[in-house]
This record gives structure tokens, C-alpha cells and sequence, in this order.
């Protein structure tokens, strides 16, 4: 399954790309988001981030599930 | 979903607009507004000139909807509006207007400060600040 995934503010900015697609096997299993882009990513190691899948806060991909949209969410700083 | 966003700083006309279309509605007995505006913070020896705002858009005006909400449902609220900027917003210039109304004073005072605490925490929006020299850093809320 390839799902666009959305990169946001300092992390845009850091791995010089807004979005690019990704490919993930859930049928056998979970997948741990966080390590899997980091392994690509390792510069995401130095920041802090939250993972939303479909809109939700989850560090995991569900298995057997349909994924619209990965997003890499930096510190919020609305107001 | 509401679009709670507007391109740029937020206007005194709109803000005085918003203020005015409550006129009819004789049964509030108190307004409480909360302005954000882009201060011109001092960092390594070089002056703030602005803040461009950017956001995950959908995740940002759900997150909107659901403070929103949730705001209704923990105060005794007959309206209540919210809007953000995003792009460039000069220092000295408003990025967030968040406005509350109800019947009485403590009502408004205590869900302003609720308000504006869970939109700084839970809404998906990210900020540049821009020096003159053409560097930035990262905005974080604290």
C-alpha cells in the first residue's frame, strides 16, 4: 500500500521536501511509524514530533487497515 | 467543518466588524476577547520582523470544531468565534482572535483562558520566525 505521507514546519523545512509516498505492508502486523522514519530519517531522532494517521495521533499503523494520509507533525505554535 | 482560517493578520475592521454584529443579540451580558499578537522578540541579538504560520489545515479546523465543542459543553456560552492567520504576520499585528460570549462576566473570563490553552496545545499549526536578514528559527509554544 503507498500512502502519501505530509511533512510540516521544522520538518519540511529539515528534510527538504513537504511530502513524498511510502510503502507499507500491514497485513502481516502493525508498524511501528516512528521507527520506520527514523531508520529513513535518522535526522527526525533530534526533533520532537507526533504522527497522525488518517487525522489520529498514533505512533502505530494498524494492521488490515486502509491509510489515506501520514502526517509528521513538529511543536505546535498556534497564537 | 468551519474554516477558521484567514490569509494574513487579522484586521481591527474585522475584529470591530465581529464585535458590532453582536449588537442584536440582547441577551449576552459580557464579551471576552483574547488577541495574539506576533511579538518582536530578541533572539541571539537579532530582532523578530514577523511570523509566517503555516498547518496541517483539515487536523487544525477538526481540532477547531472539537475545542470548540468542548468549550460549549464545560461554560454556559452564547457564542463564540475563532480565527488564526496563516502566512506572514508582521510583528505588531494579530495572528488569533478567539471571542466568547455569554450572560455573565465569569462565565466568559474562566472559557477564554481554557480556550486559548487548548488551541495553543492541540491545534496542528506551525510558525517561521522571520529576521530581517532573511534567517529564521522555529516557533515552539511553551
Amino acid at each position: 500500500m503507498k500512502v502519501e505521507t505530509h511533512y510540516y514546519g521544522m520538518i519540511s523545512d529539515r528534510l527538504e521536501r513537504s511530502s513524498e509516498l511510502h510503502t507499507f505492508e500491514t497485513e502481516g502486523g502493525t508498524v511501528n511509524l516512528r521507527d520506520y522514519f527514523e531508520t529513513r530519517h535518522p535526522e527526525l531522532k533530534e526533533i520532537n514530533y507526533k504522527i497522525a494517521v488518517n487525522h489520529e495521533i498514533t505512533d502505530i499503523l494498524p494492521a488490515n487497515t486502509e491509510i489515506n494520509e501520514i502526517a509528521l507533525l513538529p511543536p505546535f505554535a498556534g497564537g | 467543518m468551519k474554516n477558521c482560517f484567514k490569509e494574513g493578520a487579522i484586521s481591527s475592521d474585522f475584529i470591530g466588524t465581529s464585535i458590532a454584529h453582536h449588537q442584536v443579540k440582547t441577551n449576552i451580558g459580557a464579551h471576552q476577547i483574547f488577541l495574539g499578537q506576533v511579538r518582536a522578540d530578541s533572539i541571539d541579538g537579532k530582532e523578530v520582523m514577523a511570523i509566517e504560520y503555516s498547518a496541517h489545515e483539515e487536523m487544525a479546523n477538526k481540532a477547531f470544531h472539537d475545542i470548540r465543542e468542548a468549550t460549549f459543553d464545560k461554560f454556559d456560552l452564547t457564542c463564540m468565534h475563532i480565527y488564526h492567520s496563516l502566512g506572514v504576520v508582521k510583528t505588531g499585528e494579530i495572528c488569533l482572535f478567539a471571542f466568547v460570549s455569554s450572560k455573565h462576566r465569569k462565565e466568559v473570563q474562566r472559557a477564554i483562558e481554557y480556550l486559548v490553552e487548548e488551541i495553543k496545545e492541540k491545534v496542528p499549526i506551525f510558525g517561521k520566525e522571520l529576521f530581517e536578514d532573511g534567517s529564521f528559527v522555529h516557533k515552539v509554544n511553551l
